[in-house]
This record gives C-alpha cells, structure tokens and sequence, in this order.
C-alpha cells in the first residue's frame, strides 16, 4: 500500500492513506464502558390517561396510514374511542410534551378520527384465558361496559344487566346527542356486543329480578351509576315544577318544559347544567330568552369542561355566577321564587370537594315557571345488595374494585371514581383485571404493580393479558421533555377540528363538533413526538459514527455491536424520543 | 471582458471561470463580498456549482475536502479568524491530497478586534501543508486563482491564494476577465487520481503505522517541492493562453541594484514607486515581490538576490519572539550563500497601517545607513518630509 519517496509523484500508486482492506480488525469495542440500551417508554399523555392507552404508539402507526392498527392500539384499553374521541376532558393533552415546545397535539380528535375511520374485528384477538366462569355486570354505562369488554376479551362469560331499555347509561341518557351522536355510541356498544356478551335489558336487579338470581355468577361486577339527581328543596307542592337535570336529560323530547313562552332556572355549574340548558334551547328550536342557569361558582371555578362552557355562550345562554340558592317561596299559583345570596366558593385542590360560603348581604330573587337543579347525583335507594358497605354515599372499593362482599366489585360513578367517562371506563378496566385475578387466584396488588403506568391508577391491558411482554418496555418510565430532542420537530401550530355553525345547531341536535378533514389529519398526527415509542426512524443506525447499530432483519429488534460500539452515546442523543439509555457497561 | 472590480469580485469571477462543482463558504469581513457575489449568481442559476451551507468555516473546510474526495473540483474563501478555525481540517486536506482552492483575505487576528489587512492569519497556516500565492493587485487575485486548480491538480496539494483586507478587497480596478472558453481550454475538468466510489468502498485517513505516517509525510514533502516547477509550469502556459505574464518572484529593476527590497503583497505594488524615485535620484535599488510563499522558492531567491549587497524585507505580520515572516524565510533560504548579505528586517504595516513610498523609502534609507542589522526586527520607522 505504501510508496517509497519518489521524484514525480505518480497518481496512479496511492499517495494518501487509503486502504480496501477491512478495518473490523480494530475492535473499538474495546474502549466502552457504556452500551446503548433500546427500551420503549412510557409517554407523558398515556400516564396522564386514567385508561392508560398506548397514545404515541397509535400515532406511529396511524403516520404509516395504518389507521386499523392504530385504532387497535386504543382497543387494547378502551372500548369506547369513538365515545372518549368526542367527550373526553382530555387530560392526556395537558400532559403532551409537545405542549412545552408549541401546542400538546390534539389527541382527542385523533381518536376520534381513528374510531370514525379504523375498522378492527376485537374478537380475533382474545386472550389465552380459558372461560367457565361467568361473570354479571349490572349497568351498562361506560364502566360496566368496559368491565365487560375486557371480561369477555379475557374469555369469560358475561351477562350484561341493565335497567332501562337500552344499553350506554348515561352515555345515552345524559349526554346529549349533539355531543355524542347515538349512531357513534351505537357503534361502539355493537362491537363490545360482537365478543358474545349477553344482554338483559329492562331488567332491574333488587326490582324486577333479585339478589340471589346472580348467585350463579362467579363474581358481580357493580356499575350502577349514580341515577338520581340531587335535591335542593324537599317541599312537596312544588314537586312538578321542580325537575332533576339528570332525569330532564334522559328524555328532553318528552319534557313539558319545551314551551318557549316559559321561564326555566337552571341551578347548577357542571356539565349536566350546561347541557339541559343548551338542549332546553334546542328544543325550543333557539328561542333561549327563558333560559338562565345560575350557580355559585366563578365562571373560572365552573366544573363544566371549557370548551363546553364556550359553546353554551357562543350559543347565547345567560350564565350568573357567584349566587347560591338560600331559599324558595312556596305558591302554587304564582311562578317560583327562589331567593339568592352572593357566595364565593372554596375548592380543595386535592380532594376537589368545594364549600360554598356566602359573602355580603346581597340578595336576588329569580322568578321562573320551572326550576332544573343540576347539583350532582347520588346512588338510587335501595337497589343494591346487602353487605355491599355504601356508607359513604358511594360503595366502598379498595384500590383494586373489590367490595366489601366477597365476588362483588364496583366501578365508575356508583363507586366514586372521578365523574368522567375515561375514569368510569378505566374504573371498569381495573375491575376486570381483579376479577380475572380472583379467578386465577394471583395477587391482583402484584399485577398490577407489574404492568402499571408510572405511578398512576391504570395499567398496561397488553402487558396484563401477555406477560411475556413485560421486558419489553419500560412501564415505570415516563418521558420528560427535556429528554427529546426537539431538533428533529419542526415547529408547526396544532390543527383544531371545526363547529357547526352556532345558529344551525342553536335549532337542532346537529353534533357540534366536527372531526377533523382527513387532508388535515396527517399535519397533527405528524406533530406527535412518539414519546418513547421507536418509530423506526433509524437515526441511530444513521448517526452512530461506528456503524455499529444492529437491526435484525426479521423482527426489526435493535441492539449494538459490542466489537465495535465504543459507547460515545451519539445514538442517544440522536434520538428524537428517547428510545435509547446509555447504561453502564462492566462487561 | 474589460471590467471595473473589487478584488474580492475579481477572485470570485476567477473561481467561477474554474468551473467548481462544489463551494462551502461561511461568511466573515472581509471575505464576505465573495460569498455574496457566488450566492448572488447561485441565486440567478448562473453559478455552475453547488452551494453548500455550512454552520462554520471548520464544517466549510470538512465539506470541500469531503466532495473533493468524491472527483469534484471545490472552492471556499475565507478570512482572519475563519481560517483560525479552519485550521485542524487544512492539515486534513493537504494530508488527504486535496487540490482544493481557497481565497484568503488577510485580515488581522484578534485580539484586539480588527478588520484591517495583517498577513499573520495565513502565514500562521505555513505548516499545513498549503501552496500560498500572496497577490497584489485584482487582476492578479482573478488569474492567480485559475492558475492555483491547475498547479493544485498537478501536485495534488490545496492552494490558498491570498488578498489583504481593503487594499485589494474592497478598491475596485479595471481587471481583465477572460472567456469561459478561454478559461476551460486552459484549466479542462479535473480527472481525478482517485475518487470514493460507493461500489468499491475503501476506507479513507485510516490508522496508519508510525513508518507509514513517514511515508505520507515525506511523500507530501515532494510534491511541495515538484509544486514550484509546477508553478513554472503553469505561468508559462497562462502566458500562452492568456498574455499575461507571471512569476514566481516579481523583481522590478534590480539587476544592478546595491539594496533590494523583498517584499509580499500590495506593500509590492507601492514599492515599486519608491523604487523609482530612489532610481530617479541615482540611487541603486531593486524590488522583488515574492508571489509563492509555499512551497517556499529557495533556489530562485538565492540566484535573485545574490549580487545584492544589503537585502531590507517589509513584513506586514509579525512571529512574536522573532521577526517578520518572510524575512526569517528569506534568512533560511540564503544560508546557502558563499556570501553573507546583510538582511535588514522591518516590520511596518501591521493592523493595515499605510506603508507608503515615503516609508519605504525610509526604509531604504536605514538600511544603508546602518553599520549591521540589529537582533530585532525595525518598526520605528517614520515617514521624512523630503527624501
């Protein structure tokens, strides 16, 4: 290779360093002391899911086109996308990393988008799990219909109870359908339907079946809900002017109180309020000068979902806030007369409970023809079994849904889990995984604390029903911003999804919200950072200076070679979402 | 065409006569007006060669030597503390056999901050392994770069062709600039000696023996001293073309001259008239100009110089704790002289100070005067009212 010094330099004969020989003898290996570890992560958004759903995960897929897979991906946790698509609180965006670079990513028209598009058969992926043992839900509402997906996925045998004439609870008798289409519940009600659960409708245990009819089931599973409306004031003369929100909601067309002419006082600040408001003005086809919903929260403290809140007013509903209810003049003939003082109320940021105190001397008296008291709801009396411990109100749970009788458990709003539709869905979830335990006779604290999020209350459905996939993600290590490189993002502003126009949906049930064009879509399922999930970007293999990325052809696994890999950690670094930790080597 | 330039303009013209594939340059004073000017025509389509973007002057450097490897002709300029920077990947190009052509401007070094011409940044590169044409004039700046991708592809060695900060940068002259038809019969595309080719993949720069490194060394060292015949090479041959006569040392009346000055860069150009005063007077006096500073003409300065009796070298740069560059290069050079001849070294000009006919003459004047050369180099030198 090498020339002796000659007179003329000669072009031909090599004058630079250059070598076709192989340079693998130099085994850089030798100077490691750390190694590339590749390890899946969990994302700040899934974390932050009470149902725990594999968010960056359904984004990689769903950037690849695959909108099936990636719809999959939400099953695996939550049987109602389409649902939480459209109602969800959505903290998974607060959580988004993205959001401490530009916007969080708009997640909950994601999945929307997904559960309107994909298309997945949920029963050709049952577990290992084997049957002969049955299992009765009692309410069909998100939590005893997630209890009974993933029962049933689980390969149990499950019977479905509920009380009303049709299956979806609140979900269809409290969410109004400019919300939540019937069409889009129906749907996703048919697929948990598709895993062969029975169904027994009009059908009210402790009424018209009793108790021990479920003593042929292995284990109950209680989602009962909380039906009943508040009280405010126990006067009987004023019984059929003074109305429950959550019973107006169950059948608006029904109500008398559709007369435009009359003046209805709506008391309440939480999305049952706001939304008999908005489906009182609805059925009276836009005419909302009757209409006041009143309530002692700051317009700020208000626990109605902001966009919701926004909507109301775009659509012209008059809201005070800072008033609580003191008294009520009884006068059968007259209209209702209902005394207020102004009040200020106290919210513990860690329990959420609030206290209403009354500031000042000022009073106001509301005069109307009906009055919708939306407050909260409570558990119906006296339909639920005896030694279930509802002392608190609530039927009391462990952290794992199991009651205080033996073979019962407990989920959403009847067993005080956040009154929110993931929460209900995810106490349904976490149900499931302490009757499948139960059965198993295993330690339901174990496993959950193996395929649990972080620290949070939900878990990994995937790793729960697989096992073996335990080592193959990180599950107690949530991605931090400042651990992705943002380099590799440009900045781009997040797509929202569109309204109906205010005076169409003033007049009609018209959904409200829109999804997002599917031109558009792809623009903000670009924006995720895949948040510790590997996407296959291969800047490691492209910025690792030694080549020495290994990726197994078949399966697609990463790994390094550990000839040549000297541990610089460029590949960590390179990575847009932190797949790759560089971990000590004394190999 | 007969056209009024800027010298940075005329360098510019010159390397896109050359017909560069590939130009990584980052901008820094006063180099810049040649960025602009290529970007300009990139900007128009009428540039002929791939702009790179480069975050430095280092990653400037890297890019060229990367794309040179690849067979392609490259361009980049620079300046002071870019070329500073420049400095690790100069070593690489020259020891990767790169014939890379590069303008430097000559600006001074910091610190303290300035913008003004100092030939301490490119003389600073000696040891790189670079050919280095100091110019003196536009049209000069323009030819000098055409003939440097000849005499680089020749030997195989980078060339830096330097101009000094305003003086020729930024004063505009009438420079001829030649046809592209011109240009191409002269300097026809580069052909490579070898090139990385993805179908024959080879590794480049690897770990070498501490004998191979010898070698390459050595190897590098005869092409350095093959480069000044072929320097010759191609003066002869852009006279012939062209018209217009180069050397390798620009010697202005000094066949019978007692003192000669040496000197390099515009300082040359205004020598010339001090010359001619001090001739008008009676006075024996020569100039020459060196236009090659590496490889360094040994040979042709010792024949030049060697009926002199006293030698005074301008250095606009300074070696701290030595002298002026060239006049220390010129002492090394006529060690091998029978003869000891006085060399008398100044040091004026430096930070872009005005050396004028005045000064120089002064200069002149002193080193007749003076019984011997003192130990350190003479920069106390004030202009007088009449000679």
């Amino acid at each position: 290779m090498i020339r002796r010094l000659r007179p003329k330099l000669d072009p031909k004969k090599p004058f630079v360093a250059i070598s076709s020989e192989s340079s693998l003898d130099f085994k850089t290996g030798a100077q490691r002391s750390e190694k590339p570890a590749f390890i899946n992560k969990v994302a700040p958004c899934r974390h932050a899911c009470p149902i725990g759903i594999n968010i960056p995960a359904a984004f990689h897929l769903a950037s690849n086109g695959d909108f099936d897979a990636a719809l999959q991906v939400y099953l695996q946790d939550n049987p109602l996308p389409g649902v939480c698509g459209r109602v969800c609180y959505h903290p998974c965006e607060s959580k988004c990393n993205r959001g401490e670079y530009d916007d969080p990513v708009n997640i909950r028209s994601f999945e929307r988008f997904l559960a309107d598009k994909g298309h997945v058969d949920v029963t050709t992926r049952l577990s290992p799990y084997t049957g002969n043992k049955s299992v009765a839900v009692v309410g069909s509402g998100p939590a005893g219909l997630s209890a009974a997906y993933h029962l049933a996925r689980m390969g149990f045998n499950i019977t479905l109870f509920e009380a009303r004439p049709a299956l979806g609870g609140m979900l269809r008798y409290g969410i109004p359908s400019y919300r939540l289409p019937r069409s889009v519940l129906d749907t996703e009600i048919d697929r948990i339907l598709d895993l062969g659960i029975e169904v027994k409708l009009n059908t009210t245990i402790g009424g018209n079946l009793p108790w021990s009819g479920l003593d042929e089931y292995d284990a109950v599973f209680l989602s009962t809900g909380l039906p009943q409306g508040k009280t405010l004031f126990s006067s009987s003369s004023l019984q059929d002017r003074i109305f429950a929100g959550v019973d107006f909601l169950a059948d608006p067309e029904n109500s008398p109180l559709k007369d435009a002419g009359q003046k209805t006082l709506i008391i309440g600040g939480g999305n049952v309020a706001v939304d008999v408001a908005r489906t009182l003005l609805r059925t009276r086809r836009g005419q909302g000068g009757g209409i006041t919903l009143i309530c002692p929260e700051s317009r700020e403290q208000m626990p109605v979902l902001p966009d919701d809140l926004a909507e109301a007013v775009e659509e012209g509903l008059h809201v005070h806030n800072g008033w609580v209810p003191v008294e009520v003049k009884e006068d059968a003939q007259s209209p209702i007369a209902v005394g207020f003082r102004q009040a200020e109320v106290d919210r513990d940021e860690t329990t959420g409970q609030i206290a209403v105190r009354p500031v000042g001397d000022s009073y106001r008296q509301y005069e109307a023809d009906h009055v919708i008291v939306a407050v909260g709801q409570e558990l119906a009396a006296g339909v639920l079994p005896e030694q279930v411990d509802i002392s608190s109100g609530r039927i009391t749970i462990d952290s794992f849904g199991r009651t205080s009788r033996a073979k019962f458990f407990a989920g959403g709003d009847a067993a005080g889990n956040k009154a929110f539709v993931a929460d209900a869905i995810a106490g349904g979830k976490l149900g499931a995984m302490a009757i499948a335990c139960s059965f198993q006779a295993e330690d339901v604290g174990e496993q959950f604390k193996a395929c649990q999020l972080g620290m949070s209350k939900t878990f990994s459905c995937r790793h729960f029903m697989q096992r073996a996939l335990m080592e193959s993600e990180n599950l107690k290590q949530i991605v931090a911003y400042d651990q992705i490189n943002t380099l590799f993002f440009p900045p781009r502003p997040r797509v929202f999804p569109p309204k109906e126009d205010v005076q169409t949906r003033r007049t009609d049930f018209t959904e409200v919200v829109k999804g997002i064009h599917p031109a558009e879509m792809p623009l903000e399922i670009a924006r995720c950072f895949n948040c510790g999930t590997c996407i296959d970007c291969e800047n490691c293999m492209d910025f690792c200076p030694d080549m020495s990325i290994l990726k197994d052809a078949e399966s697609g696994i990463y790994d390094f070679d550990a000839d040549y890999c000297k541990g610089c950690g460029v590949c960590s670094v390179a990575c847009p979402r932190n797949i790759i930790n560089m971990e000590k080597d004394t190999g | 065409m007969r056209m009024l330039l800027k010298g940075n303009e005329a360098a510019a013209y010159g390397a896109r006569l050359a017909r560069p594939q590939v130009i990584a340059a980052y901008p820094i004073t006063p180099q810049s007006p040649i960025y602009e000017k290529l970007s300009e025509w990139d900007g128009k389509g009428t540039l002929g060669a791939r702009m790179m973007r480069v975050e430095s002057e280092h990653s400037a450097m890297a890019a060229c030597l990367a794309a040179s490897m690849t067979g392609v002709r490259t361009f980049t300029a620079t300046a002071s503390q870019g070329l500073a920077l420049m400095h690790e990947m100069l070593h690489f190009a020259s020891g990767m056999r790169a014939p890379i052509v590069m303008v430097n401007v000559n600006r001074s070094l910091a610190a303290p901050w300035s913008f003004w011409s100092d030939q301490t940044d490119s003389l600073s590169q000696r040891d790189t392994g670079w050919l280095q044409f100091y110019v003196a004039d536009n049209q000069e700046a323009l030819d000098t770069v055409i003939q440097a991708y000849k005499v680089s592809e020749t030997v195989l060695l980078p060339s830096m062709v330097v101009l000094e900060a305003f003086y020729t940068s930024h004063f505009m002259e009438p420079v001829e600039v030649p046809e592209q038809e011109e240009v191409d019969e002269f300097l026809p595309p580069f052909e490579p000696a070898f090139q990385l080719d993805p179908l024959h993949p080879v590794t480049l720069c690897q770990t070498v023996t501490q004998a191979q490194y010898a070698e390459f060394k050595l190897m590098r060292q005869a092409a350095m001293e093959q480069a000044l015949q072929a320097v010759e090479a191609v003066h002869e041959a852009f006279a012939g073309q062209f018209g217009r006569q180069y050397s390798i040392l620009e010697c202005y009346r000094h066949e019978d001259a007692e003192i000669v000055l040496v000197t390099a860069g515009t300082i040359g150009s205004t020598a010339r008239v001090a010359v001619d005063d001090l001739r008008a007077t009676g006075r024996k006096v020569g100039l020459v100009r060196i236009r090659l500073f590496r490889p360094f003409p040994k040979a042709a300065l010792m024949k030049t110089l060697m009926h002199a009796r006293r030698i005074a070298v301008i250095d606009r740069n300074i070696s701290p704790g030595q002298e002026g560059v060239f006049s220390e290069e010129l002492k090394s050079a006529l060690y091998a002289c029978d003869r000891r001849i006085p060399v008398f070294s100044f040091v004026l000009g430096l930070g872009g100070t005005n050396v004028s006919p005045a000064l120089i003459k002064k200069a002149i004047k002193m080193t007749s005067e003076m019984d011997q050369p003192p130990m350190s180099p003479i920069s106390d030198v004030e202009e007088e009212n009449a000679a």
